[in-house]
């Protein structure tokens, strides 16, 4: 892979990094949702949907800043949210993927 | 009439303030771009870590940590903006001139470069903007005015030593006498 000393910006790398940024949005909405008051989880349940939302958050922030790194006029915060992020556990509208999603957390 | 005696300030003592004040300056100016570049270093850390989290989410075939370096060309932003630039400025300036040092101090002001001493200002001069000048020349978009025409005459109506102009091409006295012919039709 050769480096250039000028940037090279694609509209394939832009697509990638929103849907990434997409993802983490998805996946936040669902996992805030879980945790909404009025929740019927246990606590330890609830431990594990907070930690992961720690660390979405962080993903969240690192994707902004590269989101803005490629081109500050961009503004990440008005990505919508993508069902994508389930799509390891099975399809992504089933709710068979959410509950895999879900297993797999420890939820 | 009483004799008053003036006091001359001896010119050695002037040099050595002068140039205590201009030394004093010229590290004013070091100061503020050592604050400027530290945060603009805090800055990059935190993009480069952002970007080392990406990657991971990329798949990235090798760690970060071991990516060769490379010194982009980044100083007017995107590709061409330096161009695109001096471009505005000649067709705004047509038919007259302008000088590569007028067309620098305009680089200077709008991109908001830090020129910390008259040498910087110099490379800026000799190795950017007039490489890029000299290239669009080439490429036809701009003529200097301190060169010679074909049969010796100048472009100028003096030597204007580093001026340059949008080139424009301009009707030939032919064209014209066709587009006239056209427009008054065949003589009958």
């Amino acid at each position: 892979m050769a480096l250039t000393m000028t940037r090279t910006r694609t509209q394939t790398t832009l697509t990638k990094l929103a849907q990434l940024v997409a993802n983490v949005h998805g996946e936040m909405t669902f996992l805030k949702q879980l945790a909404a008051p009025g929740t019927d989880l246990m606590p330890e349940q609830l431990a594990a949907v907070e930690a992961r939302l720690n660390a979405l958050e962080e993903k969240r922030q690192a994707l902004y800043l590269t989101l803005r790194q490629f081109n500050p006029e961009l503004d990440p915060v008005e990505i919508g949210t993508s069902e994508d992020w389930l799509r390891p556990y099975g399809r992504p509208t089933g709710r068979v993927a959410r509950a895999r999603y879900l297993n797999a957390m420890g939820a | 009439m009483s004799y008053e005696p003036q006091w001359r300030t001896p010119p050695e003592v002037k040099w050595v303030v002068n140039e205590l004040a201009a030394v004093q300056g010229e590290l004013d100016r070091i100061e503020e771009s050592l604050g400027r570049l530290l945060e603009r270093k805090a800055h990059l850390l935190s993009v480069k870590e952002a970007l080392g989290t990406v990657a991971v989410e990329l798949h990235l075939p090798t760690t970060p940590g071991l990516l060769p370096v490379v010194r982009p060309n980044d100083r007017f932003g995107a590709r061409g903006s330096l161009r695109k630039f001096i471009r505005v400025v000649l067709q705004a300036a047509h038919p007259k001139g302008v000088s590569t040092s007028s067309i620098a101090d305009m680089v200077i002001d709008a991109f908001q470069l830090q020129i910390a001493n008259p040498l910087e200002r110099k490379r800026l001069v000799d190795n950017t903007v007039r490489n890029a000048l000299t290239r669009m020349g080439r490429q036809g978009e701009v003529e200097p005015m301190h060169s010679q025409q074909e049969d010796g005459s100048r472009m100028g109506l003096i030597a204007q030593s580093g001026v340059w102009r949008w080139k424009q091409r301009t009707t030939t006295l032919d064209e014209l006498r066709a587009c006239v012919s056209q427009c008054l039709g065949p003589e009958d």
